[in-house]
């Protein structure tokens, strides 16, 4: 027999519960219906695509991320790697939406992207091959009139590969409109051969003034004693060494934070974007992308008419290497251009956001 | 290229293998007991019995809704403590992310106060199954993309859960709990490594009352 007391008794705690389960739907979602995601298949790895803006337009322009191991979907809430260091705004990316369809995707064993792709058995070329089905799928589905592609940091190699590795090269340059080169890197070391002389000076001047804390002179002695990087440690190593010289470091504890907030009601899944940055980080896929140099060979293969926009403060992708891009590839002058931001890092800031927003949007209308 | 994350990735590699000891660690209890032998019953035992279901809300992340049965048996029963077998079945879907279907064996302790509070923690090892939301495309050679259909990817999943819960059998006749409980779980492979997820239950458990069991 059922005893009336103990419903009254019980009678709170599953309001209780209720209205957790109220509350988490009542949640505002975010992304959860706007634009098309749709996924894109290849060699193990699941990928997703977000397109966003106005798609009427028929002009697409595809985002390439940056990492490797960061996220295209996380662009749309926050800019991942802002030249601030400060995971706590909007990317200036995202105001292409208000006139062109922006592309936004993963790459395999990054950001959101699924299935059982091996960071040590991935290939060069398979970020290449990624990209062409990503473009293939958007002309399925969409009425594309023009492609834009832009190659963010280590998105640059990913676009280069797309662009100029492998057999088929010419053909998928044909795909594409235009490339837009924002604070992009090919390879480690040359960025690394013009940011250690800069970080080594600025690292002398700390510990001059008498901070000489153990990182300093670990850096210090990094860039002075490491003609050339050979393993992804001095690699990583590197990279800690520029965000403090910058004093740009990016909070681990924000970034976790950040991710697992819009974990909660939104398309990004944090849970995912940290085991895939685990995943690339610690595999051999970064021993190679710090010691092979395979694209420094093709890069003057880039036809395209081409948009280069560096910081001249950025020792991630110094502006040394946008001069080497340009002076490289294989475009015609008239079709090139090198912009320097000069008030930036590694990402427009201040200013500099309405300079990039403005070159892209003259460099997309002048060529769709 | 890159920032540089170690600290964070050092810490989510400890957190995986704690979560994958503490399943390794929960098969190797569980057998013995899954293995058989009368169960140990004390007499002074609450008026529940030592089987139960349960159904609750199964929030991956909190938010990303599912839902899991389970059912549930006291191995140990005693005042005080119960050692409990169990196994659930369930699925969740994080919208324009992934659906997952699983499910999976599990061991624990719980231990309940006279008021009926108790607190309980679970380790188990289970089959997880997922899909990604959305049209999935293929290359078909030729430059043209296809629509394809994706079968999923299969998965390992160790699991935990830390519970809190009200037996409401032990004040009154009413063999029903409610409970809440933080559950994480690992998901392997996930490009070739392994994922953690949490989430989030709310549910209750009803109790049966074993053949020739008193009222």
């Amino acid at each position: 027999m059922i005893d009336n007391n103990a419903f009254k008794k019980m009678r709170l705690t599953p309001l209780f519960a209720l209205l957790v389960v109220m509350m988490a739907w009542a949640l505002p979602g975010c992304g959860y219906s706007d634009g098309d995601l749709f996924w894109v298949s290849r060699n193990n790895a699941e990928m997703p695509v977000w397109v966003r803006g106005n798609t009427d337009s028929g002009v697409f322009v595809i985002l390439n991320h940056g990492g490797p191991g960061s996220s295209g979907l996380f662009e749309v809430y926050m800019e991942a790697a802002p030249g601030n260091g400060e995971v706590d705004h909007v990317s200036p990316l995202r105001q292409l939406e208000e006139d062109y369809a922006v592309v936004y995707w993963d790459q395999r064993h990054s950001g959101n992207a699924q299935g059982n792709a091996d960071p040590d058995e991935t290939t060069w070329e398979d970020f290449g091959a990624d990209l062409e089905l990503v473009i293939d799928t958007l002309n399925s589905r969409h009425d594309v009139e023009s492609v834009f592609v832009i190659g963010q940091s280590w998105g640059h190699a990913v676009g280069t590969i797309y662009l100029t590795l492998g057999d088929d090269w010419q053909r998928r340059q044909d795909k594409v409109d235009g490339y837009i080169i924002y604070k992009g890197n090919i390879t480690a070391n040359m960025p690394y051969e013009f940011a250690a002389p800069r970080g080594l000076e600025l690292a002398q001047e700390q510990i001059d003034s008498g901070d000489d804390s153990a990182m300093w002179q670990d850096c210090a002695v990094l860039w002075r004693d490491t003609e050339s990087l050979s393993v992804a440690q001095d690699y990583m190593e590197h990279q800690m060494c520029v965000d403090h010289a910058m004093d740009a470091v990016v909070s681990t504890g924000q970034r976790i934070l950040t991710s697992l907030a819009f974990s909660f009601r939104s398309a990004h899944n944090g849970w995912y974007h940290s085991a895939n940055n685990s995943a690339t980080l610690g595999s051999t896929f970064m021993d190679r992308v710090v010691t092979e140099e395979p694209l420094l060979e093709t890069a003057h293969r880039i036809e395209l008419p081409t948009l280069l926009l560096y910081g001249a403060l950025d020792l991630t992708a110094p502006s040394e290497v946008g001069q080497w891009h340009y002076d490289t590839i294989g475009t015609p002058a008239a079709d090139k251009k090198l912009v320097i931001l000069e008030q930036s890092r590694h990402g427009a800031e201040g200013n500099d956001i309405e300079v990039l927003q403005q070159e892209l949007s003259e460099f997309i209308e002048t060529y769709l | 290229m890159t920032r540089t994350t170690s600290i964070f990735v050092e810490a989510y590699n400890t957190m995986n293998r704690i979560i994958v000891a503490a399943a390794a660690l929960n098969l190797a209890c569980a057998c013995p007991a899954w293995a058989g032998g009368e169960p140990v019953v004390e007499e002074e035992q609450d008026t529940a019995g030592r089987f139960g279901l349960s159904v609750a809300y199964f929030g991956e992340t909190i938010t990303h809704p599912g839902f899991r049965l389970g059912g549930e048996w006291s191995v140990v029963d005693r005042p005080k403590y119960a050692l409990i077998a169990g196994a659930d079945l369930g699925f969740y879907s994080h919208k324009r992310s992934h659906t997952a279907l699983f499910t999976d064996v599990k061991f624990g302790v719980r231990g309940t106060t006279r008021s009926g509070l108790y607190l309980d923690v679970f380790a188990g090892i289970g089959y997880f199954h997922t899909w990604v939301n959305g049209d999935v495309y293929v290359q078909d050679g030729d430059g043209v993309a296809l629509r394809g259909l994706s079968a999923g990817r299969p998965h390992v999943m160790p699991n935990g859960s830390f519970g809190l819960g009200w037996d409401f059998s032990r004040k009154t006749e009413l063999p029903l709990s409610v409970f809440v409980s933080l559950a994480p779980f690992s998901e392997y492979p996930f490009n070739t490594k392994s994922a953690m997820h949490a989430a989030l239950l709310v549910g209750a458990t009803w109790r049966f009352r074993s053949t020739g069991q008193e009222q």
